[in-house]
């Protein structure tokens, strides 16, 4: 492992850890008032719900180098990159349970969370995310600012059009963006090598005049590497970067996906790759924490991420009216 | 012997055996393969017919469904499944631009035989971006025909007429009615469909209910709601007729404008967006038309111009209802 | 007399319910015919009829069901 300190190494794990922790806890509450008959309309998280177990070195690796000045913009399956960039989890996990509380105040729903704070914001539409991207970097030329914007998709969003018009335009421009796909392998139930034309998305960089890596998440160092060379020279003005990440779908498409469609041995693959995993092993056999220390850690996260699920559950509903409200900004 | 079929079932057997009496029929979308459509419409057609007539591809729409354009000139008749209305506009140029208005710009020399099949509807808190309706806005651009099954029946029979129409045909199946056991479903949409192939010729509403207070003008998921509005208005002594029109282009404007000129009063329920739409459409042509006949002024529930919202309170509010229609229809008489 | 059995997809007998049946009780059925719905957590199985006869319908619709139970005959 390169120049990393053990500081920072932990620091990755922490995120890691909050994030499998949410999520898998999000994946538990979903299932609520939804059996024997699943109902995908009943209980505390209704709709469709797209967990990120798996992919957390991704967030992880790259949110590491951001700002809050730096623009995060998302897709369907990114609740580890709002926790990784530091969304506030209580609104966002109220805005996920529909209160009154959340983000939006119910409005978006966990498809559609904004943090203007932490510039974060995401939707269901894939490729959407990219040229909001190139936007917020044309925003940062015109105003002589050094942040970064960080476009993320799925391997399945880069055979859409908006991707690669985003590139080229990121490229043609000079464009502090950095392009984020998340290789899982499965665009819901159809596998990159039945979608996608090259076996690696990092190789349309060069259709496009951009430098472009291939990682394996598996080793959130390895993503922290390669992000750091990405925002770094974005930040110089020294224009786009696309990263391919290879990732580890651990659940279904969505919550309740059988995944009838998935190969025994993919799952497992996947799960013999958990970065989660990986990373905490490497901690401990460095001896950078001992097994007790490492479970008092997870122990702070894990009551921490309680109490905000508490304090989603107990949060009031929005009144029905607000439903009219805030279409336009100064009303109608 | 007839069975009941759910209608997601009604569509895919509607598909497959057009697929065996035409083998120029073939279909392309995103998961319709294995997974067999994610809202069940193209169950069983891999396993039937192979990878080389029932094609998943990437998410790429602009290249597949603009690509069945393409097909379709070359003598093809492709049917296309958009997995989400919502997602048109990543390839509304194929569609509302090519797609719909080749068969003019030819002066009728060049035929799309090309149907765009897409699921619709709300009610189970996907919010914004994946619970519209929006059969307005292809309503609303000349040179495509808009059909809107209410039950499996319908759903069999329009999708067979649909494939079999020279002209481009967009479908629009609602999530609420397919009668997927993970999504809730009115029972009643899931009626007896016969196992030979039949059709549906567009444009001919269907009468659900018959009544002589108030005409009732609705499709897809509305349909239900009006009818158990009007079973509990029936105990009020209030008669009302419930008018399915089954597919906004070519709209049956006949059927609309004599049960209007019966009943005196007309409600229109929509789930779509209100303004610029197929309430106002209806309004309009009743207005141009049998004006006189009115007893009172026409009325119309939709959702009211705002986006889908997420959460469960929010939704309902904006969602037309049983209750909604109860309300105003006592409030018309 | 046949018995209609719930497909056995894990080795788990998990629980899951009766979506609908495409025929009612007493309708004559063919061997091979699909004829019921059930659904196990999220998965969607089609129930064949395992003989051509009169359809006995033993779980009705919404009726929770486990894999491999039988839900009805055909006599």
């Amino acid at each position: 492992m390169l120049e990393i300190s053990e500081q920072t190494l932990l620091s990755l794990y922490r995120t890691m850890f909050k994030i499998r922790y949410y999520e898998e806890t999000l994946g538990k509450i979903y299932y609520e008032g939804k059996s024997p008959i699943f109902d995908i309309s009943a209980g505390p998280i209704p709709g469709e719900l797209h967990l990120s177990s798996g992919q957390e070195s991704s967030a992880a690796g790259v949110c590491a180098h951001l700002k809050p000045e730096d623009a995060v913009v998302g897709t369907h399956r990114i609740h580890h990159f709002a926790i990784a960039k530091g969304v506030d989890l209580k609104t966002m996990t109220a805005e996920i349970f529909g209160k009154r509380t959340g983000l939006s105040a119910g409005k978006g729903g966990h498809m559609h969370l904004f943090d203007p704070k932490v510039n974060f914001s995401c939707s269901g539409i894939v490729g959407a995310s990219f040229p909001q991207a190139v936007g917020v970097g044309i925003a940062a030329k015109q105003q002589g600012a050094d942040y970064v914007a960080v476009a993320v998709g799925g391997e399945g969003a880069a055979n859409q059009g908006t991707f690669h018009e985003s590139l080229n335009l990121a490229a043609l421009w000079k464009l502090p963006v950095i392009f984020v796909i998340e290789d899982n392998s499965w665009a819901i139930s159809v596998p990159k090598d039945r979608s996608t034309s090259l076996s690696r998305n990092s190789e349309r960089a060069k259709a496009y005049g951009i430098p472009g890596v291939y990682v394996d998440g598996k080793d959130v160092v390895a993503v922290y590497e390669v992000a750091r060379e990405a925002v770094e020279r974005a930040r110089n003005g020294e224009g786009p970067s696309l990263i391919e990440i290879k990732v580890y779908r651990l659940r279904g498409h969505f919550e309740g996906d059988a995944q009838v469609y998935r190969p025994k041995e993919d799952l497992e693959q996947a799960m013999a790759n958990d970065p989660v995993k990986y990373l905490e092993n490497q901690i401990l056999s460095r001896n950078l924490q001992s097994e007790q220390e490492l479970k008092e850690l997870q122990n702070d996260i894990i009551t921490e991420i309680d109490e905000i699920i508490e304090y989603a559950r107990q949060s009031e509903y929005p009144e029905p009216q607000e439903a009219l409200e805030n279409v336009f900004i100064g009303g109608d | 012997m007839a069975r009941k079929l759910p209608m997601y079932m009604a569509i895919a057997e509607a598909i497959s055996q057009e697929m065996e009496r035409d083998s120029s029929v073939f279909v392309m979308g995103e998961d319709i393969g294995a997974y067999g459509g994610i809202f069940g419409a193209t169950t069983g057609l891999l396993d039937k017919f192979g990878p080389d007539r029932v094609k998943d591809t990437p998410i790429s729409e602009s290249a597949f469904i603009g690509g069945a354009l393409g097909a379709a000139s070359k003598g093809m008749r492709p049917i296309v499944e958009l997995m989400f209305v919502d997602f048109f506009g990543v390839a509304m140029d194929q569609i509302y631009n090519h797609i719909a208005k080749v068969t003019y710009m030819s002066n009728g020399n060049v035929k799309v035989p090309v149907v765009i099949m897409t699921a619709i509807g709300a009610g189970y808190s996907d919010a914004a971006q994946h619970s519209q309706t929006l059969y307005g806005i292809f309503a609303h651009v000349p040179g495509l025909k808009v059909v809107v099954p209410s039950n499996s029946y319908d759903a069999k029979g329009l999708m067979i007429s649909a494939i079999r129409d020279d002209n481009p045909v967009m479908y629009f199946f609602h999530k609420g009615l397919q009668g997927l056991g993970w999504m809730p479903s009115p029972e009643e949409a899931a009626v007896e469909v016969p196992e030979e192939p039949y059709t549906i010729p567009f444009g001919k509403a269907m009468i659900v209910r018959e009544g002589s207070d108030v005409s009732v003008v609705t499709a897809s998921r509305m349909v239900y709601e009006a009818l158990w509005a009007a079973e509990e208005l029936e105990k009020d002594g209030i008669n009302v007729e419930v008018i399915d029109i089954r597919t906004l282009v070519p709209l049956d404007k006949e059927t609309i404008l004599n049960s209007v000129a019966k009943t005196g009063r007309l409600l229109v329920v929509d789930e779509d967006y209100l303004s610029y739409g197929l309430t106002g459409e209806i309004i309009a042509l009743v207005a141009e038309n049998a004006l006189s006949s009115l007893k009172a002024p026409p009325r119309r529930i939709a959702v009211p111009d705002v986006p889908l919202p997420y959460s469960r309170p929010l939704e309902k509010f904006v969602l037309p209802s049983k209750d909604k229609i109860v309300k105003l229809v006592k409030e018309m008489m | 007399m046949a018995e209609i059995k719930v497909p056995v997809i894990s080795t788990e007998k998990k629980v899951g319910y009766v979506v609908r049946w495409y025929k009612n009780d007493g309708d004559e059925v063919k061997e091979g015919e699909e004829i019921a719905e059930v659904m196990i957590e999220k998965t969607t199985l089609h129930v064949q009829s395992p003989a051509s006869g009169k359809l006995r319908i033993t779980k009705h619709q919404n009726e929770e069901i486990r894999e491999g139970e039988i839900i009805g005959y055909v006599e």
